[in-house]
């Protein structure tokens, strides 16, 4: 057993390093490369395309992805399922929504950027709220029941999104299509702090709060039977999932899969564990979306690729792999 | 001697079914069987115990304390209920019965003490399932899962077990190995054991005190022999049935009696 715990602790160094390695990868690949010593003494260029192009990318897709990451982890502890994560449930669907109804709206003129997060939480809110409200109804939620309500509630959203498109003058249009496909490209650094401040803070929270997600993973009556508030609990844990998901989808735009892939190989590599799953889970997202953002902007310079288009065939794999495997 | 458990005027249950008037109490080192009917309120009465269900109308004593007075960590330090639903991640089996711990961590800890960990395995050895210890819980079959499930109630350091129907599904071997732990730990630990069980022969065999269920309330309460009549068999169940006397433990057995050997 303390073996075991070793093992886990080397399994997260090591998974520090790859961030590590990752960053500095990232760092210097690009349209303009900078080798080492230009990062160590940089001219005035180079510290320009350092501090004001690649680090805030850098920072935003290590957070984005930690935090995608983190909200798979609550809502796959949540719903027993580990095909759920805040893309699949329509969480982001929804997130984004709120977003594009802020820019039709033009609440961003008038409350200005923290608009964003905000209507971003309030959609993904809404469809949790709703999933909430239907599970409930019916019992425990099947699991095809579930998803598929999810990818529907994902499709109303784009719809909804589009209609909002077509009924936009030009100047509204050109915001809602510059965000769609808004991709990690953000510089905005109050946006930024924000999104590093929400998942540090939910990283620390769920690690107070590992041992009752760990309770929580065998079933509602049997966390009950280990003296935890699950009630109590459960609320809190919608609400963070949702917090993460909104805030990461209104800076970000959606980047589906992260909070699938990245949970799903962290389990498998150092178990359902929360104490190191929610940690594991932190590394690696930030890590993933990072290696996936510079994959996408460099594999075919001097275009660049959105990075959920990375993120989703991996994603997408994998999702089919485990449902196979689960129905196999 | 005061109760560990007791139960006063209560009421409790779904809008379409309820509870109805149930008085009980059970001292330390009872070893006490809840049987009747299918639907006639035994899990629920487990559930209103373990918290899960909220009495409409009367009170529960924990050692002389109403349980909903009582912190939920607090209440799962004195009182297990054992689990009948094996987890859908992958834990291995160790993993699985230092779960039991939880109610036992103080605040800010993050890890299990050395003494945590030797509890889980004492307890799993005295379960006998010491040796699936790295085992994921998933594989093992229903009746070491059993043991395991017990075996975490354990770990819970517990002055009471509750279990519902523990030997459901189980073989008559497996049956009786889990029966015979049961009362072992009732005697040498001085456990006490609150156990819904459907088969009548076992709670017969096994049980000091039988409580009967019927549509809610209790019909009857008392040792085997008072209980396990073929009248209050016949009236609670509607079936005929022949009550014997087990020629070795002098407990009472019941017999099935097809239809086709009743005249009427």
């Amino acid at each position: 057993m303390l073996n075991q715990i070793i093992k886990r602790f080397v399994f997260l160094f090591f998974l520090f390093l790859l961030v590590i390695g990752a960053l500095f990868l990232s760092l210097i690949t690009g349209p303009v490369s900078i080798s080492v010593q230009d990062l160590i003494n940089p001219d005035q260029k180079t510290f320009t395309i350092i501090y004001s192009i690649r680090l805030p990318r850098i920072v935003l897709a290590l957070s984005a992805g930690a935090s995608l990451s983190l909200a798979g982890v609550i809502l796959q502890t949540l719903f027993r399922n580990p095909l759920v994560e805040p893309y699949t449930l329509g969480l982001s669907g929804g997130a984004s929504l709120g977003v594009a109804l802020n820019l039709l709206a033009g609440l961003n003129h008038t409350i200005g950027s923290l608009s964003f997060p905000l209507t971003g939480f309030a959609g993904a809110f809404m469809v949790i709220l709703f999933l909430y409200a239907v599970s409930l109804k019916r019992g425990m939620m099947r699991l095809q029941g579930l998803l598929l309500t999810g990818v529907m509630i994902s499709f109303i959203s784009s719809s909804l999104i589009m209609l909002i498109m077509a009924l936009s003058r030009i100047e509204g249009l050109h915001g809602i299509i510059y965000w769609m496909m808004g991709s990690l490209d953000e510089n905005v650094w109050p946006l930024i702090g924000i999104s590093v401040f929400i998942s540090f803070s939910s990283l620390l929270y769920l690690l107070f709060n590992s041992l009752s997600l760990n309770a929580l993973m065998l079933g509602y009556e049997e966390a009950h039977h280990l003296g935890i508030n699950v009630d109590a609990l459960k609320k809190r844990l919608f609400f963070l999932a949702c917090l993460l998901t909104g805030i990461t989808v209104s800076i970000t735009g959606i980047i589906g899969f992260v909070g699938l892939v990245v949970p799903h190989i962290v389990r498998s590599l150092s178990g359902p564990d929360h104490r190191f799953l929610i940690p594991g889970s932190f590394l690696a997202g930030g890590g993933f979306l990072l290696l996936a953002d510079t994959v996408a902007r460099t594999i075919i310079t001097p275009v660049e690729l959105p990075v959920g288009v990375v993120t989703g065939i991996t994603g997408g794999s994998l999702f089919i792999y485990i449902l196979l495997k689960k129905s196999g | 001697m005061e109760a560990l458990l007791e139960i006063k005027d209560l009421v409790a249950g779904y809008p379409s079914f309820f509870l109805k008037d149930i008085n009980l109490s059970v001292s330390k080192g009872d070893f006490c069987g809840i049987i009747g009917p299918n639907g006639s309120g035994k899990t629920t009465l487990l559930k209103t115990i373990s918290g899960l269900i909220r009495p409409a109308k009367g009170k529960i004593y924990l050692k002389g304390k109403e349980i909903k007075e009582i912190p939920r960590k607090e209440f799962a330090r004195s009182i297990a209920s054992v689990s009948q639903e094996p987890p859908q991640e992958d834990l291995r089996a160790e993993e699985y019965v230092l779960l039991g711990r939880i109610p036992h961590f103080r605040r800010f800890q993050f890890f299990e003490t050395p003494r945590d960990r030797e509890l889980a395995l004492k307890c799993m050895e005295l379960t006998g399932v010491l040796h699936l210890k790295d085992r994921i819980v998933g594989e093992l079959s229903s009746g070491e899962r059993q043991l395991l499930f017990i075996a975490r109630g354990l770990a819970q350091e517990p002055e009471m077990l509750l279990l519902d129907e523990p030997v459901a599904h189980l073989d008559i071997a497996h049956q009786i190995q889990v029966m015979d732990l049961l009362k072992r730990l009732n005697s040498e630990l001085g456990l006490t054991m609150l156990i819904v069980l459907h088969d009548l022969n076992l709670a017969g065999e096994y049980c000091e005190r039988l409580i009967l269920l019927k549509e809610g309330s209790i019909y009857r309460c008392g040792t085997p022999s008072e209980v396990i009549t073929y009248q209050t068999i016949e009236e609670v169940y509607r079936t005929v049935v022949i009550v014997r006397e087990n020629p070795l433990s002098k407990k009472p057995f019941v017999l099935p009696v097809p239809s086709r050997y009743i005249r009427v």
